[in-house]
């Protein structure tokens, strides 16, 4: 990691890339256990290469921790409570917004997420946080769906409009 | 091919006659080439109605300035907002962010814009005049070459990551390993896909793009209230024409850089299959190798921009070499042409050179034009689009997560490549918050399929020989040069210890 206190490496919230990279080639390498070599050579010479560097790794730190020139330090991530808040709503309502497309459609779960987080986040007014993610939220329904043709899902907005004007 | 003045000037009057539709057609294809998950192929698709309804020399005038406009449009995202368009443009995010970040965006855009002119512009000439010669290298670049060209792209991985080389490898190796996610290239078999039939074609790359770049900076970017540092808020707010015209001066200032990294996208992208991200990726590795600074590198320096733009642009005009030259499409894009140009009548290979030579010239000249029409347009925009950087992160952030969900959604139609991408964006947030190269990770999931399926075409037409990687002319050439590469920094850095310890002692 890159925060140092008096020359020390903090070790803690950096293992989460390794844990993730040492679980998803171990489910690789038992997913292509059954098939030919062709199949798996490229997939076991990376997970295995990958194994490597993560052992490597896990005995820096090791080393380091005894040596004391590392520190366990897991706070990078969460840095700050109201940095957290922020950075987890945002996080949030981008999931909530995804999670509703498939009955609000592109234009509404659009406007939703930006009103809200224009709101929440940006302290703007209601009518300001409506007038600007609607224009938004519009001038993408034009772009995407109309001009671009993309097939998201259709929500009442988009019903509406297309039997308001036929497109 | 009789190439004739005649014909040259004859084909420069007809794309002045249709400057209007170059105009509308760059205005459209540097749009769609900014935003992630729309790509010119997608594009001209949607427009088939138009190009199949107008002579085919106006449909070659639209569908090529589109096409060129797209590869310059993906560099403006790259540096403003640290999101590429494309695959082309993620090199680009190297340092042409960090010198947004600094103030310097309306510089660095048109760094991009006269690199990307240059690099397209000097490939386009050369492709008229070399065509027949150029065109042979189709011929020599097969599954051995382009494993060597591939290794080229993936020691960046090594470069990149040199501040943190173990963490960066980890990176790189996870991302040549979720590179190798879906069906295996020999057997069909499914490979890590946790059961997901949306995995079975590969992970897509626009949600892995628009998740680490997108998602995960503007998490990021949450941190401050604006992107920009403090003093680059202030040469922001300040800057007038004089910024656009000291980005045109640096960017002449390197205009043999803008040549030989064009002349490296145009070599590249004239191999059936080889992309622009590839062509990028080597040219910012090699101009990072040959540097006298390469240390530099990654902290926003004009040559970490004008490298992978002129590359970027340079693989355009390669592109479409093998299209016309032996009827093979080198790119999606290509192969629309393909159809278009095949429901016209018109014969492709070197028939067409004889038949129609208007035509296949006429290509490159649409080219020429589209790219000087497009410096013209695109130059006095910068001061305007470089302000973006100035709107405040808690209204930019949603924005940019908002828009760039749909080009997640746009090239598949999956609802699943939404909920993937999220996932993406939080490892990328994870990535970065914790000291592991992004672009690393990138690197891998790119040129991990395409080094895995030319590595297999390889041993399956050999026989599973290995020895057939070092079997060709061509090949072997290039593996010297790449074990030059790779040879070339520690040798410049022990000459230069060797150098400091003489003056230490002395």
């Amino acid at each position: 990691m890159n925060d140092d206190r008096n020359g020390k490496v903090a070790t803690g919230a950096d293992w989460i890339i390794p844990i993730l990279g040492a679980g998803f080639a171990t489910y690789y390498l038992i997913s292509i256990k059954d098939l030919d070599w062709e199949a798996k050579v490229s997939g076991v010479f990376c997970a295995v290469v990958l194994f490597l560097l993560i052992g490597i790794f896990a005995l820096r730190t090791v080393l380091g921790l005894l040596r004391g020139t590392h520190y366990i330090e897991l706070r990078s991530l969460y840095e700050s409570h109201k940095l957290a808040l922020i950075r987890g709503s945002l996080f949030a309502l981008t999931v909530a917004s995804v999670a509703i497309i498939p009955w609000a459609g592109f234009t509404l779960s659009t406007f939703g997420f930006l009103f809200a987080c224009f709101v929440w986040l940006q302290g703007m007014s209601a009518r300001n946080a409506a007038i600007t993610a609607g224009a938004l939220a519009f001038a993408g329904y034009v772009l995407f769906i109309l001009i671009l043709r993309t097939s998201f899902p259709q929500g009442p907005f988009e019903r509406l409009a297309s039997a308001l004007i036929g497109l | 091919m009789n190439l004739s003045f005649q014909i040259l000037s004859d084909q420069f009057l007809l794309n002045f006659s249709y400057l209007w539709l170059i105009v509308i057609a760059t205005t459209i294809g540097i749009i769609i080439g900014a935003m992630p998950g729309f790509g010119s192929a997608n594009t001209i698709i949607m427009l088939l109605p138009f190009t199949l309804a107008v002579d085919v020399d106006v449909a070659m005038i639209f569908m090529v300035s589109l096409f060129v406009a797209s590869h310059m449009g993906g560099g403006i995202t790259s540096i403003l907002l640290n999101i590429p368009g494309n695959g082309g443009s993620a090199a680009t995010c190297l340092d042409g962010y960090p010198m947004a970040r600094k103030g310097l965006g309306q510089q660095a855009l048109v760094l991009s814009f006269v690199a990307s002119t240059v690099g397209g512009m000097v490939t386009a000439l050369l492709s008229i005049f070399l065509l027949p010669y150029i065109a042979r290298l189709a011929f020599y670049m097969h599954s051995v070459e382009m494993v060597v060209i591939l290794l080229f792209g993936i020691t960046l991985i090594a470069s990149v990551a040199s501040d943190n080389m173990l963490k960066g490898l980890i990176a790189g190796f996870l991302g040549l390993l979720i590179g190798a996610i879906g069906a295996d290239h020999i057997y069909s078999t499914p490979r890590g896909t946790f059961g997901f039939i949306e995995l079975y074609d590969g992970v897509p790359l626009i949600a892995v793009l628009i998740g680490v770049f997108a998602i995960s900076e503007a998490l990021i970017m949450m941190e401050n209230s604006s992107v920009l540092s403090d003093a680059g808020r202030q040469m922001m707010k300040q800057a007038g024409w004089k910024e656009t015209w000291e980005g045109v001066v640096m960017s002449f200032q390197r205009t043999w850089h803008m040549i030989w990294t064009g002349i490296i996208g145009l070599i590249i992208g004239i191999v059936p299959g080889a992309g622009a991200s590839i062509a990028a990726f080597v040219a910012y590795q090699q101009s990072r190798l040959y540097s006298k600074t390469p240390e530099k590198y990654g902290t926003g320096i004009p040559e970490g921009v004008i490298a992978p733009e002129s590359a970027n642009n340079g693989c355009a005009s390669g592109d479409l070499i093998p299209l016309l030259v032996i009827g093979v499409p080198g790119g999606t894009t290509a192969a629309v042409m393909l159809i278009v140009m095949t429901y016209h009548g018109v014969q492709l290979g070197p028939r067409l050179f004889i038949q129609n030579p208007g035509l296949g010239y006429g290509v490159f000249i649409t080219m020429l034009v589209a790219y000087a029409v497009m410096l013209f347009t695109t130059l006095p925009l910068t001061k305007y689009v470089s302000k973006l950087v100035l709107i405040p992160t808690p209204v930019l952030a949603p924005i940019i997560i908002a828009f760039t969900l749909v080009g997640a959604f746009a090239p598949r139609g999956y609802m699943f490549d939404l909920w993937l991408t999220l996932i993406f964006g939080a490892i990328g947030y994870v990535c970065r918050k914790t000291g592991f190269n992004v672009v690393a990770l990138l690197i891998g999931v790119i040129l991990g399929p395409m080094l895995e399926a030319n590595v297999m075409r390889a041993l399956r037409i050999s026989g599973n020989d290995p020895w057939v990687f070092v079997s060709s002319p061509v090949g072997n050439v290039l593996w010297v040069a790449l074990a030059v590469s790779l040879a070339i920094p520690s040798i410049v850095q022990w000459r230069r210890n060797r150098a400091a310890s003489r003056a230490a002692t002395a």
